[in-house]
Order: C-alpha cells, then sequence, then structure tokens
C-alpha cells in the first residue's frame, strides 16, 4: 500500500489547522453600523497560513475554507454559508483571501527569510491584494463606483489591516521555529531516502 | 479534561446515527443553505422544532450539550448586543438608552436564532458521524469530479472538523489557567490577548504536530481499502423528509 510522504502528511494537517483557524477567525466577526462588511480574523489567519505554509499549502487552506462554504456549512463570517456568500458583496475578499495566500508564500518563500520580506509579503498580500479584490467584487455587486466600493469596504477597515499585518509578521517569527525544524529533518531524510 | 466536548463524535444506535452519511451530509447542506436564506420568525420556530425533533431522535444528552455550549451563549449574547446599538433609529421613535433601537434587537435576535440553528444543524451532524465515514463520504461525492485529489480533500474536510473543537478545547484549558494566576484580572487589553494567543497557537501547533505523528506512525496512506457505502429505503425518507421540509420553507 503507498504511504503518503511524512512532510505531505504534515503539511496536509498544518494546513487543515489553518482552514480550522480562518474558520474561527470568521466567527470573531463585528458588524459595522450601515455597512455590509464585517470586521472578521479570517483574514488574519490566511497571512499567517501563507507566511508559514508557503505558497500552495497557503492556498489549498484558504482554497478546503471556501469549499466548506459553498457545500453550505456555516463557515463564512458571522456562521454565513452557501454559494450566495461567494457571490455576494463580500465574495470578492474571499477571492482575495486566495490570491493573497498564495502571493504572501510566495513573495515570503522566496530566497532567506527575513522580517523585513515577511512584512512586505504581509502588506502587499494583507492591503492590498484582499482588499482589490474585495473593492472590484463590491463593485460588481452593488453596481457601485470605486470611490463609494473604497469608503463601504477599505476605508474602515485600513487600521485594523495594518494591525493584522504587524501581528501576523510577529506572531509568524515565534511560530517559525515550531514548524521549520520538523520540515528541514522531514526534508533531509527523504533526500537521503533518495541517495540510497 | 477540556470542557468542550461539543462536535466530537458520541456513539450510538439512534435512527440519525444509522443514516447514510452521504445522505446525512446532503441533509446537513440544504439546512444550512436553508437557515442562511430565512428572515422570518416563524420559519426560524418551525426549523428549530424539527431540528430539536431529530435532537430527539438521536438520543445525545441535551443538558450536558447545553452546559458545554456556555461559549456560543456568551457569543450569541455578544452578537445580540453588538446589533441592538448597530441599526440607525427609526424616525419618531424614543428609546432612552443611546444607541439602542428596537430594530437593532430584532436582527440581533434573529441572527442570534439562526446561529443557534446552525450550531444544532452541526452538532446533530457531528455527533451521529464518525470521522471515517465522514471522509469516506467526502471522497464519494468528489470521486465524480476527474483530476481532483478526492483521498486529500476528504482528510483535509476530517481534519479540519476534528481540529476545530480541540482549538476550543485549548482555549478553555488557557483561560482557566490564566483565571488561576490572575492573568484575566489585567487592565492592558493587548497583553490579556498576547497572554491568550501565543499559547493557544503554539499548543495547537504542537497537538498538529503530534496528530501527524500520530497517522504516520499508524502507516496513514491515501491509498486504502474502502468499506462499501450502502443507502437503504430508510436512508432515502430521511432524504425526502429534509427536502420536504426545506421546500415548505423556502415556499412559504
Amino acid at each position: 500500500m503507498a504511504k503518503t510522504s511524512p512532510l505531505n502528511l504534515r503539511m496536509t494537517v498544518y494546513s487543515s489547522l489553518f482552514t480550522a483557524l480562518i474558520i474561527i477567525g470568521g466567527y470573531l466577526s463585528f458588524p459595522i453600523p450601515m455597512n455590509p462588511v464585517p470586521v472578521v480574523l479570517s483574514d488574519f489567519f490566511v497571512l499567517l497560513a501563507g507566511l508559514l505554509l508557503g505558497a500552495s499549502w497557503g492556498f489549498t487552506s484558504v482554497a478546503m475554507f471556501i469549499f466548506l462554504g459553498a457545500l453550505g456549512l456555516p463557515v463564512f463570517a458571522g456562521g454565513k454559508a452557501g454559494l450566495a456568500v461567494i457571490v455576494g458583496p463580500t465574495g470578492g475578499f474571499l477571492f482575495g483571501f486566495l490570491a493573497a495566500a498564495a502571493v504572501i508564500g510566495w513573495i515570503a518563500g522566496k530566497g532567506k527569510i527575513s522580517v523585513l520580506k515577511d512584512l512586505v509579503a504581509s502588506f502587499i498580500a494583507g492591503v492590498i491584494v484582499i482588499y482589490s479584490f474585495g473593492v472590484i467584487g463590491i463593485m460588481l455587486v452593488l453596481k457601485t463606483t470605486l470611490l463609494k466600493a473604497l469608503a463601504i469596504g477599505v476605508l474602515p477597515f485600513l487600521p485594523g489591516a495594518v494591525i493584522k499585518v504587524i501581528a501576523a509578521v510577529i506572531l509568524a517569527q515565534v511560530l517559525r521555529p515550531l514548524l521549520q525544524p520538523q520540515f528541514k529533518s522531514n526534508a533531509n531524510s527523504n533526500d537521503s531516502n533518495d541517495n540510497q | 479534561m477540556a470542557a468542550i466536548n461539543i462536535f466530537h463524535y458520541l456513539p450510538g444506535n439512534s435512527v440519525i446515527h444509522r443514516i447514510d452519511t452521504r445522505i446525512k451530509l446532503v441533509c446537513m447542506i440544504m439546512l444550512s443553505i436553508t437557515t442562511s436564506l430565512m428572515g422570518r420568525v416563524w420559519d426560524y420556530l418551525f426549523l428549530t422544532i424539527i431540528l430539536l425533533l431529530f435532537f430527539w431522535l438521536s438520543g445525545m444528552p441535551v443538558p450536558r450539550l447545553l452546559k458545554e455550549l456556555k461559549y456560543f451563549h456568551l457569543l450569541i449574547l455578544m452578537i445580540i448586543g453588538i446589533q441592538a446599538f448597530s441599526l440607525p433609529p427609526a424616525p419618531g421613535a424614543f428609546i432612552p438608552i443611546p444607541g439602542f433601537t428596537l430594530a437593532g434587537l430584532k436582527s440581533g435576535l434573529l441572527l442570534g436564532w439562526r446561529l443557534v440553528v446552525i450550531v444544532i444543524i452541526c452538532l446533530l451532524f457531528t455527533g451521529t458521524t464518525q470521522i471515517s465515514s465522514l471522509r469516506r463520504a467526502v471522497e464519494w461525492f468528489l470521486h465524480f469530479i476527474p483530476g481532483l485529489p478526492a483521498a486529500r480533500i476528504g482528510t483535509m474536510f476530517s481534519l479540519t472538523f476534528v481540529i476545530i473543537p480541540l482549538i476550543f478545547d485549548r482555549a478553555a484549558e488557557i483561560s482557566d489557567a490564566q483565571k488561576a494566576r490572575c492573568v484575566s484580572g489585567r487592565k492592558n487589553p493587548w497583553q490579556r490577548i498576547s497572554f491568550m494567543v501565543f499559547p493557544l497557537l503554539r499548543r495547537t501547533f504542537e497537538q498538529a504536530d503530534e496528530m501527524a505523528m500520530a497517522m504516520e506512525s499508524r502507516c496513514y496512506s491515501e491509498v486504502y481499502r474502502k468499506t462499501a457505502m450502502k443507502t437503504s429505503g430508510y436512508d432515502w425518507m430521511a432524504l425526502g423528509f429534509t427536502a420536504l421540509v426545506c421546500g415548505f420553507l423556502f415556499l412559504l
């Protein structure tokens, strides 16, 4: 019977862990008066998934989260579910999460790990990518102008987004040593097995 | 032992336990979608009665589950409170509490009720379905789509369901430990959050690692001998009844 490689298995478990964290982050949502977009912690865990798991596994975590929501499980912000949310005003943010996890993982995973690179990657993904997708989604669904979409979907959340980016980078520095040794030892053992 | 055991499988042989997992999954999806589309008090009342009937049939210990749902009670109360103060007041209406509106309270109560209904649906599903069976059901549905790693998605699906209660378990443990050390009495909110978040994520990551090691040591494989899944007339009756309930709520 073919056994799944230890590295793949670990990444599958970690990826599921981040899917769970993104779901819990969505439950910790706070509505803003007169605004269809709530404040959530999901994007914070999306950034952390990209930073710690890399582009492909970070993307997988977010894709799993959207898949569960599309199936009708109450995983989106405030316990919402279904395709109606994906094609609704906040749907753009969900696609932004997908792109953000991939972008952040791609930038942060290139070359040597550094706090500055993590910060740049998190800022690009956490602020520019997520909110660009969000604004496009709001404009398409609510048929509003760019300025109004920015006022609804970006301005009230900008200070929070910056705090989330900084917090994600700090947490990534603390949590990365927990993940890295195992990945390195697994990768080394795989290499030595290949050489034999 | 951790305080929260909700969303764990509770062994039993009730009529709900015996329904084929694929049918149960479809029923849960239908009920979840219906819940997210409902908006009237009567809809919620009707669905709550039906779900409580299912709950009674499942034989799950209601008082114990209610006790373990105390964190959700707090969350729901918080949602009702936030909603009550987040809507603009109706013209001419005077309420002596600044920011409070009756429309906001009504909206908060409906949102809170919806969360309760969703929690009941999830409890019914996870409490009566084994994780291995859930994995096989997801795989079965996905094997129709070519090119998808159905086995891996099935594993991730079931792992996510396992991990969510584990995170709540750890959070409750850390919260209790902090209360014992008087950390909750600190005034600085950032300090309180960091004292909660760092150990929670650290412990959750360690547990995920232990989980991966346990799977590895048991020779986990994505290629395994699959048990045949069979549906009976009773399963189709359950699906038909759920479709009838959802259809009734959509049409009325």
